[in-house]
């Protein structure tokens, strides 16, 4: 009898507890609006080319090929069978993909920034089943895949052949070499890693604690001897308009293998202005949004009001006077 | 038989005392120190959405992240406005710019919030480009995107401040009492 009292005890615990556990979980539930595409996008995952070539070779019909090449660029060469859908900072609907295939994105990219950053746009009008090409068009051309167009590239004969993206895009605008957000673009916020500024070791957002000053945000690829005197002359510059309120950060593209040289430089150096890098180095989310090309040596942002006034690209030794003008200007424009 | 009686009887004790502290800890479960960080990905249109489900309340909307040195600063501050305003129609919404694709961000999110423990929804945007600021408030995105931003609106749903930099409590308290008056 006294075990069939524990035994009524438990299940009546347990008819209480089901109903209020429940209720508390509906609660929590309730916080926000029930809804399916609240759903948070799975990180994008990649597809080998062979895997790809595999595909097409078996005529499987359950995937769609997307070339976030510009037009131009996708007439001359891609991946046969390939969809043109050219990359956007903003997906305007509607989107001309179907939903019921996996959809393998590929870019004229170094490190599939662009195919990356698509993904994550797609996904937020619902597009989850998206792959990535690994190693994009590039790669693609170097393994010497079938490729389609009014001019398949006959160059592509090995992996050195890739090129950065923006190589592809000076030949077909015959322009120079850009990186950065251009003059007149804000500065988003973003995270980077502190090495020698007053947050050594945390993560900060030098672009959040600086505001509307007047700030230069110079990006370096990697440690260089030219890298190097450029920061100093950075440093020099900032010190000289502390009463003007300017700013400078140094941001290494490159990632965590710069913070040994960073902290060697400031000590030997003395340089006071703060010098990060990106965790994720050229798969940086800044590197996105701040449109690095990471095959630029370095990119100078002169901004003022949270929006640049001035961008540089591959400044050297010798035109470094050009940011220095560039600031004096901005500064004078106070 | 005696013997018998008293045991069956302690069992029982044991037994209900067992169901008394089972119900007890249930009960008392929210309130359990260990704090559970949640957040969910919001997109822009799910955003209005909960904040016209708000409409009646004041709502402070508050965009962060958590490597944000001027957010984390006010982050404490509007923790506190909540409990003390919560009881008269404020509403804290707190909108997380860290990026929701990036394990990183998550484990950094989760610990923020474990530190901060904030009584009010939190959740992360779908996307921390461009696209995002402006459909929010395409007076942020030309602003330059900064972070903390702040919205205020009116208990008609109607946005009354608008600041893009960090608050204390008092000039939370200045915005908010005043529009929690306003009934």
């Amino acid at each position: 009898m006294t075990k069939w009292i524990v035994v009524a005890c438990i299940m009546f615990g347990m008819a209480m507890s089901a109903p209020m556990v429940s209720a508390q979980d509906q609660s929590s539930m309730d916080q926000g609006p029930m809804d399916p595409t609240m759903m948070e996008a799975p990180p994008p995952t990649f597809i080998k080319p062979a895997e790809v070539l595999k595909m097409m070779k078996d005529k499987d019909k359950s995937f769609l090929l997307v070339d976030t090449q510009p037009a131009m660029a996708y007439a001359q060469s891609h991946v046969p069978g390939a969809f043109n859908y050219p990359f956007q900072e903003r997906l305007t609907p509607p989107i001309p993909l179907p939903r019921d295939k996996t959809l393998i994105l590929y870019c004229p990219c170094t490190h599939d920034e662009d195919s990356i950053s698509m993904a994550k746009k797609l996904a937020e009008f619902g597009y989850y089943n998206v792959k990535i090409l690994e190693g994009g068009w590039y790669k693609w051309e170097a393994l010497k895949y079938p490729v389609a167009g009014t001019q398949p590239n006959p160059d592509a004969t090995d992996a050195s052949n890739t090129q950065p993206a923006a190589a592809t895009e000076t030949a077909a605008n015959s322009g120079p070499l850009t990186s950065g957000r251009p003059v007149g673009a804000v500065t988003p916020s973003f995270r980077v890693i502190d090495v020698t500024g007053k947050y050594k070791g945390q993560q900060t957002c030098y672009v959040c604690e600086y505001g509307e000053a007047p700030t230069i945000l110079a990006f370096f690829n990697k440690p260089s001897d030219q890298n190097a005197a450029l920061i100093v002359k950075l440093n020099k510059l900032v010190a000289e308009n502390t009463q003007k309120n300017l700013k400078g950060v140094v941001v290494m593209v490159d990632g965590q293998g710069s913070k040994e040289w960073l902290e060697k430089l400031a000590a030997e150096k003395g340089i006071k202005i703060p010098m990060v890098y990106l965790l994720q180095g050229p798969h940086d989310l800044g590197v996105r949004l701040y449109h690095i090309n990471t095959t630029a040596d370095n990119t100078f942002l002169v901004n003022y009001k949270r929006t640049v006034q001035t961008n540089l690209v591959n400044v050297s030794d010798n035109n470094f006077n050009e940011v220095a003008q560039a600031t004096t200007k901005m500064l004078g424009g106070e | 038989m005696a013997n018998s009686r008293i045991s069956s009887m302690k069992t029982i004790s044991v037994a209900m005392a067992a169901l008394v502290l089972l119900i007890a800890g249930i009960k008392a479960a929210p309130a359990r120190a260990d704090y559970q960080a949640s957040f969910k990905v919001v997109t822009p249109d799910q955003l209005k959405d909960v904040i016209a489900a708000n409409k009646g309340k004041v709502v402070y909307l508050n965009f962060f992240a958590t490597y944000c040195v001027p957010c984390r600063s006010e982050f404490p501050d509007i923790v506190k406005l909540q409990k003390e305003l919560g009881d008269q129609g404020l509403q804290v919404i707190e909108v997380s710019m860290n990026d929701h694709t990036d394990p990183s961000d998550n484990a950094a999110m989760k610990q923020y919030l474990e530190h901060m423990r904030p009584t009010f929804p939190v959740y992360i945007a779908s996307s921390v480009e461009d696209s995002f600021y402006s459909a929010v408030n395409p007076k942020w995105e030309k602003d330059g995107e900064a972070l903390p931003m702040t919205t205020i609106y009116d208990r008609n749903g109607n946005p009354a401040h608008y600041y893009e930099k960090a608050l204390n409590l008092q000039q939370m308290e200045q915005d908010v009492k005043p529009l929690l008056a306003a009934k």
